[in-house]
């Protein structure tokens, strides 16, 4: 058996991992905003889709700049921007894990077996890959959105099965690369059955390079969210998105006047996502002792 | 009895200055796993027109001191002691842009193993020829061309001037390593390296390729440093031989000594494992045991515990090198008899070919 | 050469087909449908009965996409619900703006990723290497929009020194050299915003590549011979790492595409984009799809010019 010692390939891989600097601050970065998205409760001082009044009058306290009361004022409705920020954390991060859990198992799932079997399957599913790929994602995304009565659970599943044709790339292209191996051609010729010797021996082998494009495709995930949010087709008003939270902005009004409602969901989402980032090159570079 | 532990001198009593004379050598690699030296106090010298030969097992450090002699190590090994001189210069105190400028592609060249990922794909084998004659002697394109052209006629190329214009994968790999060779040649240097430059050809392609090498050795008058864990090719192009065994070396002479009275236990068992017409044996002999990994070498002769000679001593620290004749050696079966000795005790009732495993 | 072209193009054929068989059903599963945008608006309320017969609305699937089909091959996309507006039409009328907008962002995209990506390869692991490589980082992490933002907030609103959208300025009405340097005024924000994205992943490509390349046996080669430095990495080193590049000209396009669906909202850059995000409030499905169908083929295009000019600039295919 070739197959690397499960323990001391990941032992390895977790020493190289803690040396790179940046991509351990990329992983407390992130777990820190995983905090925020679960206890959004307790740390947002108002409910997200609260409105608030102009004191002593029935108006409506809309644009309202910071204050002690508004950390970060109130957006066009008169909402706390920053209560919104906390839950748009949550909205943000499940949108993007299920997502990315939805691409993945399609994608490995799709890469296993036209890796595995070649010929025909492979030509076929390849093929289909190569159709979705040519519609550029945005558009895929808009028309599925467009399509359906837009919600949560639509861009979730737009998302995902959008994007899961990079995962199937790789693996089926991981898979082509470990059949080679020596242990693999025997078991084979031994008889196994082939989903154990996928399931046994195939997926073991390239779990790492799978987590690495899981973080990857979180990062990619929340920006195609925030992106559809932004254009109006993603995640609904009033349940927050770092991508709605913008829209306002596209107003030249607020776009010059009311930096507090557009710069902060636009930072925490270039900070997230670049901390996923660093996270996801951290473990490329652990993984790939050729470095 | 005066052993020396770094610099045993040239094994050859010789009037000539040697072209190229390694000191005392050391490189050490930075890896995940810590660091270790991959050669250790590295002396030989190399004459005018001389061929050396390097031999040893995989990972016995020949690419390493060819490659430290080149200045072309990779980013995580660093030369860590020694001189190394090319015509009374220590190149390694020379500037990088020095020893590109001077002694690279100039004085001494080099060729390696894999003539297909050495050569550059998308370059036409005429252009890395030409470049180097360029950079090293100014010439113009045209001249470059036409010393490139005489060059791959040399070293006996097919329709040259069809060759010149063409691809490294349009060539088969022995042309390609006669290009490599050309492109080693083509600035007539003093000291060429070759590095394993046949393992890659089969045979009938190889015995051509080391006929080529010797020619060319008579025409350009260089010396050759050749790299090769085949003994045979040894005892073919060789005038004197290093043998290594874990970046160290063990025993250094000329060829035909070291083929008639090899001295260390490890070159009698590594000669004995030579397949040759009088060996009638079906089975090879071989050593016993496995060359240790380098980072988990044993303490004092690396070799002790594959030797069948063995002594406590051999466990507790590293034998000096002892000279035998023309022949030094790192042994402490020599102690006793080394400085002028010719026949030792070593030959008669010292380790004997006869006496390796048969496996 | 000839057979990998010649195959590269055959097997683009079920690809084109399955394109259109994609854009197809998602018109069928959307509110409009394909066919019925061949129904001018403007007809009366008996005619329309009539209409959705004669166009076969109630055929079978198949027969419906091949009627589709043969309309679309003659660049024919119906017309809108409102206004009765010719879909080709609009689109035409905007397909230049977007490519202007989209052609400056590939060509910024690699004439600055491609050095930042070699500069950093070559200075690896000094401060000039971290620094680009971060900045490559924030170059894909940051969300396209809010970059846009930024860009239009300090060089528009705040200095003054650009247009904060807009493709002209037309009370000026400029003719000749001056309308060109009006749009080219106009085009440079929404270009660097377009190419930002872009310049980072291929300087982050580059960068890997050229790693590799640096690492290979034949730079070893050409270090052994004695070549300066320069000669090295550029000659020997640069156009070896160059050839993969170009095969993500081809995966640049769908990028920029959807970039520009963003780009041309925020900068009011009267493109296809812009005219996509008008169609998604408007509920305009026809433009739509015919605005994925068009895109989605320029894309193939792209891929393939992409690929055959792989075959052409490396040797090895070439042969
Ligand atoms: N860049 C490197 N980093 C770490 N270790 C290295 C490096 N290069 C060589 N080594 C180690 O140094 C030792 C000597 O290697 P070297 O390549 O000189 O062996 P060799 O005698 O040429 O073997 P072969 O016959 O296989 O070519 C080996 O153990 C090798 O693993
Ligand atoms: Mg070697």
């Amino acid at each position: 058996m070739t197959l690397f010692k499960k323990n001391s390939f990941y032992d390895f891989a977790y020493k190289r991992f803690k040396k790179n600097k940046l991509a351990v601050i990329g992983a407390a970065v992130t777990l820190l905003f995983v905090v925020m998205a679960i206890f959004a409760p307790l740390i947002a001082p108002y409910e997200p889709s609260e409105f608030f009044f102009v004191e002593g009058q029935n108006v409506y306290n809309k644009y309202a700049p910071p204050s002690d009361g508004h950390l970060l004022g109130t957006d066009s409705l008169g909402r706390d921007v920053f209560s919104r920020l906390i839950y748009g954390a949550r909205v943000t991060m499940m949108v993007a894990l299920l997502a990315v859990s939805i691409s993945t198992v399609i994608g490995t799932f799709i890469g296993l077996i036209t890796g595995y079997f070649g010929k025909l399957v492979d030509a076929i599913f390849m093929r289909i890959v190569d159709i979705v790929i040519s519609f550029p994602v945005l558009f895929l995304l808009i028309s599925i959105s467009t399509i359906m009565k837009p919600s949560i659970w639509i861009v979730i599943f737009a998302i995902g099965f959008v994007s899961w044709t990079s995962t199937a790339r790789l693996v089926r292209g991981e898979v082509l690369r470990v059949k080679q191996l020596d242990y693999i051609v025997a078991a084979n010729a031994c008889g196994s059955s082939s989903l154990k010797i996928i399931l046994k021996h195939i997926l073991p082998n390239i779990l790492a390079p799978i987590m690495v494009q899981i973080t990857i495709g979180t990062a990619q995930a929340i920006l195609m969210e925030a992106s559809l949010s932004f254009l109006g087709v993603g995640v609904q008003q009033p349940t927050p998105s770092w991508g709605n939270m913008l829209m306002d902005a596209q107003k030249l009004l607020v776009l010059r006047d009311m930096p507090w409602i557009w710069i902060p969901p636009g930072i925490v989402n270039l900070l997230l996502v670049l901390a996923i980032y660093f996270v996801g090159d951290g473990l490329r570079d652990a993984f790939d002792p050729k470095q | 009895m005066k052993p020396s532990n770094t610099t045993p001198g040239s094994p050859l009593p010789s009037n000539k200055k040697p072209l190229l004379q390694v000191k005392d050598l050391s490189v050490k690699f930075r890896t995940e796993e810590g660091m270790f030296f991959a050669v250790e106090h590295i002396s030989f010298d190399l004459e005018e027109q001389k061929t050396l030969a390097i031999v040893g097992e995989s990972g016995s450090g020949k690419s390493v001191t060819s490659l430290a002699i080149m200045q072309l190590l990779a980013e995580n090994g660093k030369i860590t002691s020694g001189e190394i001189f090319i015509d009374d210069e220590d190149i390694l105190k020379l500037s990088q842009r020095q020893v590109q400028h001077s002694i690279l592609g100039k004085k001494i060249s080099m060729i390696f193993q894999e003539p297909m990922t050495a050569l550059n794909p998308i370059l036409k084998v005429g252009e890395q020829i030409m470049e180097t004659i360029i950079e090293h002697q100014g010439a113009s394109r045209k001249e470059a061309y036409a010393i490139a052209l005489d060059t791959l006629k040399q070293v006996g190329i097919p329709s040259p001037e069809q060759r010149i214009k063409q691809y490294p994968h349009e060539l088969s790999g022995g042309m390609r390593q006669r290009v490599m060779i050309a492109m080693g040649l083509v600035t007539k240097p003093k000291i060429m390296i070759a590095d394993e430059p046949t393992t890659a050809l089969d045979v009938t392609i190889e015995a051509q390729i080391l006929n080529l090498l010797e020619n060319l050795k008579e025409t350009y008058k260089t010396a050759i440093l050749f790299v090769t864990h085949d003994l045979n090719v040894v005892a073919d192009i060789a005038d004197d031989v290093i043998v290594m065994y874990c970046g160290e070396i063990i025993e250094k002479g000329p060829v035909a000594d070291i083929f008639e009275t090899p001295r260390h236990p490890y070159t009698i068992g590594l000669l004995a494992t030579m397949p040759s017409l009088d060996n009638d044996n079906d089975i090879l002999p071989t050593i016993r045991g496995v060359v240790p990994n380098i980072t988990k070498r044993p303490t004092g002769c690396y070799f002790h515990p594959r030797c069948d000679h063995a002594m406590p001593q051999c466990a507790q620290r590293s034998p000096a090198v002892f000279q035998v004749g023309q022949q030094a050696v790192k042994c402490f079966l020599y102690e006793q008899d080394a400085l002028g000795v010719q026949d030792g005790p070593g030959v008669q009732d010292g380790p004997g070919a006869g006496e390796v495993n048969h496996g | 050469m000839l057979k990998y072209i010649a195959r590269r193009l055959l097997l683009s054929i079920p690809v084109i087909i399955g394109i259109t068989i994609l854009s197809f059903i998602i018109m069928k599963l959307s509110p409009g449908d394909p066919l019925a945008n061949f129904i001018n608006p403007s007809i009366s309320m008996e005619d329309l009965e009539i209409s959705r017969q004669a166009l076969g609305l109630n055929d079978p699937l198949f027969v419906q996409y091949f009627k589709w089909i043969g309309q679309v091959v003659r660049g024919n996309f119906g017309y809108t619900y409102s206004g009765n507006h010719s879909i080709s039409g609009l689109i035409l009328e905007r397909l230049p703006n977007t490519i202007i907008l989209t052609l400056s962002a590939f060509v910024l995209s690699f004439v600055l990723g491609i050095p930042i990506g070699v500069i950093a390869a070559v200075r690896k692991n000094t401060r000039v290497d971290y620094g680009l490589t971060f900045f490559s980082l924030v170059g894909v992490a940051i969300p396209s929009f809010f970059f846009g933002l930024l860009v239009i907030y300090f060089f528009a609103l705040v200095l003054g020194l650009f247009p904060s959208g807009g493709m002209i300025n037309i009370r000026a009405g400029y003719t000749g050299y001056a309308y060109f340097k009006d749009v080219l005024h106009h085009l440079i924000l929404p270009a660097i915003v377009l190419s930002l994205g872009n310049i980072a992943s291929v300087s982050r490509f580059t960068r890997s590549n050229m790693l590799d390349v640096l690492k290979e046996d034949y730079i070893r080669t050409a270090k052994a011979k004695g070549l300066r430095n320069k000669a090295i990495v550029y000659k020997h080193a640069f156009r070896n790492a160059l050839i993969p590049v170009v095969t993500i000209f081809g995966l640049s396009i769908p990028f920029l595409f959807s970039g520009a669906y963003i780009t041309e909202s925020i900068f009011n850059w009267p493109g296809m984009g812009q005219l996509g995000i008008t169609a998604i409030q408007n509920r305009e499905y026809g433009i739509i799809m015919a605005l994925n169908l068009i895109t989605a083929t320029l894309v193939l295009l792209g891929n393939l010019t992409s690929d055959i000019l792989y075959a052409i600039v490396d040797p090895r295919i070439r042969h």
